[in-house]
């Protein structure tokens, strides 16, 4: 237990001095993320709300939904592939030099990925909350008045639901850490576990807002239920689609780029 | 069985379909011994598997009398035992103090200071440190790693390429640590490495790898014995008159090189010094013992 706590202190120091250069990558991939999933967010709905209006029938209804859906995950996908490049930096930076430094003390492997993963957890929901932060203000003017209000009316069900979707991912993974011992697994295993619960969450929310309620977009799909689709604020609600969508593929490529190039020095420094 | 150092018994492992290790076993006592063999011959992974680093698929293994498969019985191993990795790397944030210190602690060292100031004057690396481990070159990296591995006083050092970056001096040095912890201290080193000039000396027992088998293992003057202990080299104009006199008796490794078995040597000597008597001594006749690197060569090219 000693030894556990000792590690988790270790670990969390080791957090805080992580490089700058690699936290920036990091944050502005999961900003870029969320950014990604709000805007896909907002096309799904305000597009369902949009073609409720035009279709009668509920299976061309059901084939648009369908067709936009799909490019819906098909941003999430592109984002998942950024930050799984950025964590897969991340682990290699733990494989190369950490996990053999580590295994060569009188630490089990259960204790160590325990740690390890409460560490990149912390680090995760520090990275998250940032990146919600800067998408919560790149964003703000799409949001009507009364979405904003909701929002911060709200505040507590929304971090909750943060904190919840987190959970779930978080303790899948740790078993993945557990059973593989190999952080590379561990960490692309925690994004892409997210990712894919994030996916099933959003799109719930944009098929049934009750259902909604349960997964990680329930604020922000709950707020963007407050839009009424013939608003003023419904037409800034497309076009900030748009140019998040933009914005994030912006974002996203030299990423991909500068992740590539650090993942590759750390493959030759390894 | 607890007494011993190593205990292996048909040990087996496979990374996908190339298979590493083929049914290996040994055993070896307290002392210096080495593990070598060709590239890819399995030595890195079987000193995985005796660090608990890696799980055979088959086979069993105790190192001083635990199971590092078992994996409280590896974490009580780490205590008794130090690795040195092959090109090893550190958190790149940490300093060496840091990891000293932190490897002291973990192993229940009483003394933190005293200790990682003992490993660092012994190594050589009191002089960096202090500084992050991010600054320093091969050379440094590779002493912090052995003044880690030394930390707590192990019973046993496993060494995979322990010199391989450092220089001559640096080399000799490790070397002479390495012998001088044995006889003071009672360490056991198990060290895997192709570079094998020097270790003659120190070495107890070789392990000698290819292609994932042990194909041949013991104590190195006996395996010297078996394959001849000395080696005469002679110049292009002293073969034939030599190969006339004595070559029918010599194994030839290569044109111009003869093994000679220990129980042949006062012939041959006998012989040369009759010719030398008669003023006959062939010119660009030298014989000497074999090296490391000779016996090496001799098992890989089947010699």
């Amino acid at each position: 237990m000693k030894g556990s706590l000792s590690q988790l202190m270790w670990e969390l120091r080791g957090l805080l001095r992580f490089p700058i250069l690699e936290a920036y990558v990091a944050i502005l991939t999961l900003a870029s993320c969320w950014h990604a999933m709000t805007g896909g967010i907002r096309i799904g709905l305000s597009s369902q709300v949009f073609l409720r209006e035009i279709f009668e029938s509920s299976l061309v209804r059901a084939c648009a939904c369908a067709a936009l859906y799909g490019s819906l995950t098909w941003g999430i996908l592109n984002a998942t592939l950024v930050s799984s490049a950025a964590a897969i930096v991340f682990a290699r930076e733990c494989e190369g030099g950490y996990l053999r430094y580590s295994l060569s003390l009188p630490l089990s492997r259960g204790c160590l990925f325990g740690v390890k993963f409460l560490a990149m957890s912390a680090l995760l929901v520090l990275a998250h909350l940032i990146s919600m932060l800067f998408s919560l203000l790149a964003s703000c003017p799409s949001y009507a008045p009364s979405s904003i209000v909701f929002i911060l009316r709200n505040f507590p069900l929304f971090f909750a639901g943060f904190l919840a979707s987190l959970a779930v991912p978080t303790a899948i993974a740790t078993l993945v850490a557990v059973v593989s011992r190999n952080s590379i697994v561990t960490l692309v295993s925690t994004m892409l576990l997210d990712h894919a619960i994030r996916t099933i969450s959003l799109l719930l929310a944009a098929s049934n807002p009750t259902i909604s309620l349960l997964g990680s977009g329930a604020a922000l799909a709950a707020a963007a239920m407050t839009v009424k689709p013939d608003s003023p604020a419904a037409l800034l609600f497309e076009q900030m689609t748009y140019r998040s969508l933009a914005l994030s593929m912006a974002l996203a490529s030299p990423m991909i780029v500068a992740a590539y190039s650090y993942f590759s020095r750390v493959l030759e420094v390894t | 069985m607890a007494d011993r150092l190593v205990v292996a018994s048909n040990l087996t492992k496979s990374f996908g379909r190339t298979r590493a290790l083929k049914s290996v076993s040994f055993a070896l006592d307290r002392g210096i011994h080495s593990l070598i063999g060709p590239n890819g011959a399995g030595k890195t992974t079987l000193l995985r598997i005796l660090a608990g680093l890696l799980r055979p698929n088959r086979g069993e293994v105790r190192v001083l009398g635990l199971d590092p498969t078992h994996e409280g019985e590896r974490v009580s191993l780490m205590r008794r035992v130090g690795i040195v990795h092959e090109n090893p790397s550190f958190p790149l944030w940490a300093t060496g103090r840091s990891l000293l210190e932190r490897a002291a602690k973990m192993k229940g060292v009483s003394d933190v200071v005293g200790e990682v100031k003992r490993v660092a004057e012994l190594t050589g690396c009191s002089e960096y440190i202090g500084r992050k481990t991010g600054e320093y070159s091969a050379g440094m990296k590779q002493r912090l790693e052995i003044a880690l591995a030394l930390i707590g006083d192990p019973e046993l050092v496993l060494m995979d390429e322990p010199t391989s970056n450092l220089d001559p001096i640096g080399r000799s040095r490790v070397l002479r640590l390495i012998s001088r912890l044995h006889r003071s201290s009672g360490v056991n080193f198990i060290i895997s490495t192709h570079a094998l000039s020097g270790l003659e000396p120190i070495i107890t027992e070789i392990l000698f790898l290819r292609e994932g088998r042990l194909i041949l293992s013991g104590r190195f003057d006996e395996l010297k014995e078996s394959l001849g202990r000395w080696v005469l080299l002679v110049s292009e104009s002293a073969r034939q008159e030599l190969e006339v006199g004595f070559s029918a008796r010599l194994a030839v490794s290569r044109p111009g090189r003869y093994g000679v078995i220990s129980s042949e040597i006062v012939e041959l000597l006998s012989w040369l010094c009759a010719r030398a008597e008669r003023g006959e001594v062939p010119a660009g006749v030298e014989l000497r013992e074999l090296s490391l690197d000779e016996l090496f060569e001799v098992v890989v090219k089947g010699g």
